[in-house]
């Protein structure tokens, strides 16, 4: 797809400006992820009343594409990062909690601030965690949407419900149905960058800002191109070290070519397209059979508050720890990052790789996110998610990656999350089921990542001490 | 007298693995954002390698057009060497016995590929232990069973608890990508093609699956599961792309000696005496997986100590 609204706001003249920037970014990728698996966990893992053996088969199709969007976005959180470390910033991994209103995904009222309230305005779209349904695929479509400009341009399906014109007003979302009115995101930039408007509903000019930058800014690159966390090309990620111009190019470009499809090739699959076509197959299947569920009832926007479940509550409370030591081990990472050939005893950044995305992505956090979709919330109704909630002191670490250097800080927190996970599955789980047929799966699946979470703390263990384990090494 | 020449039992055939995969968890059920998956119609997803299967299971497991391409399950002897020459006598005993990997793995109900995902082995790297290793030849004559410990200091421990793999790590596989040996023994030298022939394939029988709804043959909701278990099948390839396409050469290399208990009932029918106090080797290979069909072929030698006369 072309790029046809290429409009600069507020350039970028310092490098401090510019590490603003990949700080709102990182935030924005992190928080469109995190979303997007609250969706994903939230669909059926069986047929059932209210989703046939033929729609549950579309519903596993959509999942693999929520997830696989998902992993692109850890992909572009993780490559903004190599953005900093390459001009010598911090890792960023902080985040703000959702649910909140995010500057960029306002549209209608930032678009007539700019006087371009003609015919067709965006419309705003809330950061918030929502279940799978059409309202949710639909903000998705939104959040990954070129302008309106350039979908008329380049000919592509135009997502109607993303915009507002005369007699069409923009759908309400479940969160303003129920009238909670959502926080304003903070935002890094300051100064001068604040006074010009932000282009509604694209995170496309902010990424052209950051280009911009790059390429005009002189003496950019003072990281240590050492420094690179280097994950090799598999399940559709891409993550390589940017160490100049070019390797800094090449990121940014790719992360606006796959969510937005700017500037690719004809028929390209962008996580805007993907997810256009999941909500219109979506919406035929709902025009055939309006009793059609793909998802499980999980709480919209759960906070530790509303669920009164004790073993939910547990559970979502070990969900956020577990999140919280992730994005800990990724920080640590990027800060200490070595390349495994030049690493000698204290083997730490091998220890925090080799745990950080297989293994604690998919072994530890997914299966936990999956308990809770089928747990009662305590509600008689609702099943609960996680929240991905970082507390404040959670957050002062995140923004002092410095304080991250210790393997015994990471061990004692496994320790912790090998306990709990111990204690979850002795639990009565016919009581916290939400309903007798989840119990074989909560119990199969507590014991399983009870064992996988041992094993990962005994390899970070050992991996630290001795290098490599023999299954890492590429013979 | 020693046993310093050995028997050697050969096996091949093709096996059938519903195997979850990364990113998917090592025990998802019915596979969403791995390669693999569960149709709705089948079992769901239990790692198992199986060598064997009844029609029972392979009719609700084993996928078109797997029959029709000549895809039998079962991995049999298939000749007996001693000491490097033919056999006859050993052929004529063991020829079509039936090689099976038993023993479980909890939760799986059998052996599986061992990985969890980078944990006890690496997916990147493909280094599956087979959990548990415990190999058995049958049929009507005789029966051999061979059983490799991961830990032969504590044969009960788990390999999640084992804290050092170097530990098994001489049950790690060698890793070929491009396998000559692979692509000859299911004769597909053409990754692309073969998968491009699958998907025509599957739009074929969509096409007249549809028709047959259409035209109101048959029950409507069935027709309309596997319709849409076939996108999904279609769905996959096309998503999964070079996944799919370069396992078709993958060959996964093991060779150990086995260090647990060793039997062979029936040795007196080869005229001659098997060693069971030492090691025996055995060397075999997985490979040219099908991700779509969830078969491929296995191929090894059992290698026994053996005094004939």
């Amino acid at each position: 797809m072309e790029n046809t609204t290429r409009e600069i706001r507020g350039p970028i003249k310092t490098k401090p400006q510019l590490i603003a920037h990949l700080q709102e970014a990182a935030e924005i990728e992190q928080q469109l992820m995190v979303q997007y698996l609250y969706a994903a966990f939230s669909m059926k893992k069986r047929p059932d009343e209210r989703c046939n053996a033929a729609q549950f088969e579309a519903v596993r199709r959509w999942g693999s594409t929520l997830l696989m969007v998902a992993r692109q976005e850890m992909e572009h959180l993780a490559l903004v990062n190599g953005l900093l470390s390459a001009i010598g910033a911090e890792p960023y991994f902080a985040r703000e909690n959702i649910p909140l209103q995010s500057p960029y995904y306002l549209g209608a009222r930032l678009g007539a601030e700019r006087g371009q309230s003609e015919e067709v305005q965006p419309c705003d779209i809330p950061f918030v965690f929502e279940r799978f349904n059409l309202a949710t695929i639909g903000r998705f479509v939104c959040a990954e949407s070129p302008g309106y400009d350039t979908l008329v341009k380049s000919g592509d399906p135009i997502p109607t419900w993303c915009f507002s014109a005369p007699g069409q007003p923009c759908p309400g979302s479940a969160a303003n149905d129920r009238g909670q009115s959502l926080k304003q995101a903070r935002t890094h930039l300051t100064g001068e960058l604040l006074e010009a408007p932000l282009h509604p509903g694209s995170i496309q000019e902010l990424y052209d800002n950051i280009q911009t930058a790059f390429d005009e800014l002189p003496d950019l690159f003072t990281g240590n191109p050492s420094r690179q966390v280097f994950v090799p090309v598999e399940y559709q990620i891409n993550i390589f070290p940017i160490v100049d111009l070019a390797s800094a190019t090449t990121a940014i470009s790719l992360i606006v070519e796959e969510g937005e499809g700017i500037d690719a090739p004809p028929g390209y699959q962008s996580h805007f397209r993907r997810f256009f076509d999941v909500r219109d197959e979506y919406e035929a299947m709902l025009a055939r059979d309006p009793s059609f569920d793909p998802s499980l009832p999980l709480l919209l926007n759960p906070s530790g508050e509303e669920i009164t479940n004790p073993f939910a509550r547990r559970t979502f409370d070990l969900f956020n720890y577990s999140y919280a030591t992730l994005l800990f081990v990724l920080s640590g990472l990027y800060r200490y990052y070595v390349p495994q050939s030049s690493q000698s005893y204290p083997f730490f950044s091998s220890a925090l790789q080799e745990t950080a995305f297989g293994p604690a992505m998919t072994m530890l956090l997914r299966p936990i996110a999956e308990v809770l979709a089928h747990t009662q919330s305590g509600d008689g109704e609702h099943t609960t998610g996680p929240n991905y909630h970082l507390s404040p002191e959670d957050e002062a670490l995140l923004l002092d990656p410095d304080r991250l250097d210790n393997i015994d800080f990471f061990l004692d927190r496994f320790t912790h999350i090998i306990s709990e996970l111990g204690a979850l599955s002795a639990a009565d789980l016919a009581a916290n089921a939400r309903s007798e047929d989840d119990v074989p799966f909560l119990k199969r699946q507590l014991a399983f990542v009870h064992e996988s979470a041992t094993a990962m703390s005994n390899n970070m263990r050992r991996i630290y001490q001795i290098g490599q384990l023999p299954q890492f090494v590429v013979t | 007298m020693t046993f310093a020449k050995l028997l050697e039992i050969n096996f091949q055939g093709y096996f059938l693995c519903r195997i979850a995969t990364d990113p998917d968890p090592t025990n998802e059920e019915r596979g969403v954002s791995g390669y693999t998956m569960a149709l709705v119609q089948e079992d769901p997803l239990d790692q198992v390698i199986r060598t064997q299967i009844t029609p029972e299971f392979a009719a609700r497991n084993l996928r078109e057009p797997a029959e029709r391409m000549g895809i039998r399950i079962g991995v049999d002897v298939t000749s007996v060497l001693f000491d490097g020459q033919p056999y006859d006598h050993g052929t004529a005993v063991l020829k079509g016995a039936k090689v099976f990997l038993e023993g479980r793995d909890d939760p799986f109900p059998g052996p599986i590929y061992d990985s969890r995902n980078n944990i006890v082995g690496s997916d990147d790297n493909m280094a599956f232990v087979v959990n548990p290793f415990e190999l058995a030849i049958r049929n009507e004559k005789v029966s051999i069973r061979a059983v490799d410990y991961l830990n032969p200091s504590d044969p009960g421990q788990k390999i999640w608890q084992i804290e050092d793999p170097a530990t098994y790590a001489r049950r790690f596989p060698a890793f070929t990508p491009g396998s000559q040996a692979a692509q000859e023994a299911i004769r597909v030298f053409d990754w692309y093609a073969y998968f491009l022939d699958r998907r025509r394939y599957l739009t074929g029988r969509i096409a007249e699956l549809e028709r047959e709804l259409q035209e109101g043959r048959g029950d409507p909701a069935e027709l309309e599961a596997r319709i849409q278990g076939l996108k999904t099948r279609i769905y996959q390839i096309e998503f999964w792309g070079d996944r799919f396409t370069n396992k078709l050469a993958f060959q996964l290399t093991y060779g150990f000696n086995v260090n647990g208990p060793q039997s062979f009932e029936g040795q007196e029918l080869l005229g001659g005496q098997v060693d069971t106090t030492h090691p025996w080797p055995v060397t075999f290979w997985f490979g040219a997986w099908d991700g779509d069909l969830l078969t491929g072929w296995m191929q090894g030698t059992l290698s026994v100590p053996f005094l004939p006369g």
